[in-house]
């Protein structure tokens, strides 16, 4: 379990096991917490079977609470803290937790009562506990019959939007973590020197992985409870970070400022570490002048891990990628990537069919498109999928339209990604209505039904939408878009 | 171009969608406006597209507390 790859012997009580921009605790602090919920959650015996919903923004309820439940033998299934009524339900229906722990409110939303509506209305029972400011914990329990428990050992499940907005389960199990957490270790080169800053959140496979990375083998890692670009300047000004990890759009965002006002951030970096998003020869522009520093890249998905690396970034586009050590590769007719990865997924949650649809003896489908260079190098050249990737984070157009269709005037919806400097991608929704629909109106609906990195940051509204083949045309859009002809 | 606080408030209304009369002078970006950190670095570089005000003038996160905050800082000299 994970308990035991954390509080191993070798660690001192005293020796800083999480930090965050503001705060830093101890492993016997961390211990102490993780006893503390697994106190709680014994009332409940056997939690094998058992789905426990973390929606918790702060680090170290969040992390305690996820080796407690692992502790018990029980699922984890983290969930962010960003989603609305809309992507929370849908999430919440596909993994039915029969324990949640989130807070009662944050930024504005009332998670709890979200919690309670939902529990009340899927009349079964669920028991929701809540804390407040104070960090003063409440039980609300929803009347009904238990959910049923899982007959297998499920040790995570991960939360994504699917690619028709109807989200997916990732069950990652103990023997895959360990697998993400050597392809860390073995990609990265990380040391107990080191001072990392991570910019990735802690619920996404990704996130998980570096924490438990951290977590057990004693790294000094950062990771901030919000992206907060003035903040973090403000952290990494105080302290001496030598590694870097994040997104093409968050590392873009803090080197425009440290540009104009503080290169000796910049200049103390030893590596800074680059996923999740595609890396644009735009962004590989941005990197000038960093020569003193390692630019590494790396290409991962949740469902198997780290399966690329570039050890110099600059050279993405002359040479091509390399396959991190123990991954297999092969490129279907219509150039699909297929990898095989021992931090594979063991499926998708209550979806067989879609797992044999992906994953066929151990061989992934990943949706993204590539060729082989030669020589084991490869390169990506776009995504079968439809998916966004703003700022990091994936946003799936589905999700989106179904969302814009909840407005009664809309009668037909399209949602496209299109290139933006600090986003990466921006979400383009176009509408057609029979009547004008004040935009207010869409924003607000959006803003209250999804998270917010999800919500359009353009709508048009125009009199059709193009079509080719029996379906919407995206391309045309995008070129509509482009070319200013709405 | 001279940065005065109603171009500084048609900015914020383009970028993050929201009506121009709701975005006023006291208005908490947090709070009030839902502008979550990396659309205040997309404003922050509009603004500075826009009107060449330069970066390094906001100092501190209370520079970005408000709509208000945001203008004394990217205007003083």
């Amino acid at each position: 379990m994970f308990y035991n790859w954390v509080f191993d012997e070798e660690k001192n009580e005293n020796k800083i096991a999480l930090s965050t921009l503001t705060n830093s605790y101890t492993y016997g602090e961390l211990k102490k917490e993780v006893e503390k919920y697994t106190k709680i959650l014994s009332n409940y015996g056997d939690l094998k079977g058992t789905r426990t919903a973390l929606i918790i923004p702060s680090i170290f309820t969040y992390v305690s609470l996820f080796l407690a439940v692992n502790k018990l033998g029980g699922t984890v299934v983290p969930i962010s803290h960003q989603f609305r009524k809309h992507d929370l339900t849908s999430v919440l229906q596909l993994t039915q937790p029969h324990i949640v722990f989130t807070v009662n409110q944050h930024d504005h939303i009332s998670h709890l009562e979200l919690l309670k509506n939902w529990a009340d209305e899927s009349g079964k029972q669920t028991i929701v506990y809540s804390y407040d400011k104070n960090e003063d914990w409440a039980v609300y329990l929803s009347e009904g019959e238990a959910y049923e428990k899982d007959e297998e050992k499920i040790d995570v499940i991960g939360c994504s939007s699917g690619s028709t907005g109807v989200p997916k389960g990732i069950m990652i199990n103990m023997e895959s973590w360990r697998n993400w957490i050597s392809q860390i270790e073995g990609s990265f080169g990380v040391s107990k020197n080191d001072l990392i800053f991570s910019t990735f959140p802690l619920n996404s496979p990704y996130g998980i992985a570096w924490a438990l990375t951290s977590l057990k083998n004693g790294l000094k890692i950062v990771f901030p409870e919000s992206f907060d670009v003035f903040k973090i300047i403000h952290y990494l000004k105080n302290n001496q970070c030598n590694k870097i990890v994040a997104t093409p759009s968050a590392y873009n965002s803090l080197n425009m400022f440290l540009q104009k006002e503080d290169r000796s951030i910049l200049e103390r970096l030893e590596r800074i570490m680059i996923s999740g998003e595609p890396i644009t020869p735009g962004f590989i522009e941005s990197l000038k002048g960093m020569d003193h520093c390692k630019l590494t890249g790396c290409y991962g998905i949740s469902e198997q891990g780290i399966l690329l690396i570039k050890e110099d970034m600059r050279e993405l586009y002359e040479t091509g990628w390399d396959l991190v050590k123990g991954i297999e590769v092969r490129i279907e007719k219509d150039r699909e990537l297929v990898f095989k990865s021992p931090a594979v997924l063991k499926g998708y949650y209550k979806r067989p069919d879609l797992t044999t649809e992906v994953l066929v003896e151990g061989w992934y489908h990943t949706g993204d498109l590539g060729e082989l260079l030669g020589n084991k190098k490869i390169q990506i050249i776009g995504r079968k999928k439809d998916m966004i990737k703003k700022g990091g984070q994936q946003v799936i157009p589905g999700e989106v339209e179904q969302v814009l269709l909840k407005h009664k005037d809309v009668k037909k919806v399209s949602v496209v990604g299109v290139s933006h400097p600090t986003f990466g991608e921006k979400v383009v929704a176009f509408i057609v209505g029979d009547k004008l629909i004040a935009q207010t109106e869409l924003y607000n609906l959006c803003k209250s039904e999804i998270a917010k990195y999800k919500v359009p940051d353009e709508i048009h509204q125009i009199k059709d939408l193009p079509m080719n083949q029996g379906k919407v045309d995206k391309l045309e859009l995008k070129r509509m878009l482009a070319e200013g002809d709405l | 171009m001279f940065l005065k606080l109603d171009h500084l408030r048609k900015v914020i209304s383009e970028v993050a969608n929201i009506p121009l009369n709701e975005v006023q002078e006291h208005s908490s970006f947090k709070d009030d406006l839902g502008i979550d950190s990396l659309q205040m670095v997309n404003l922050i570089l509009e603004i500075h597209t826009k009107f060449g005000v330069e970066l390094n003038k906001i100092k501190s996160n209370d520079d970005l507390a408000t709509v208000g905050s945001m203008y004394i800082s990217l205007t003083r000299d």
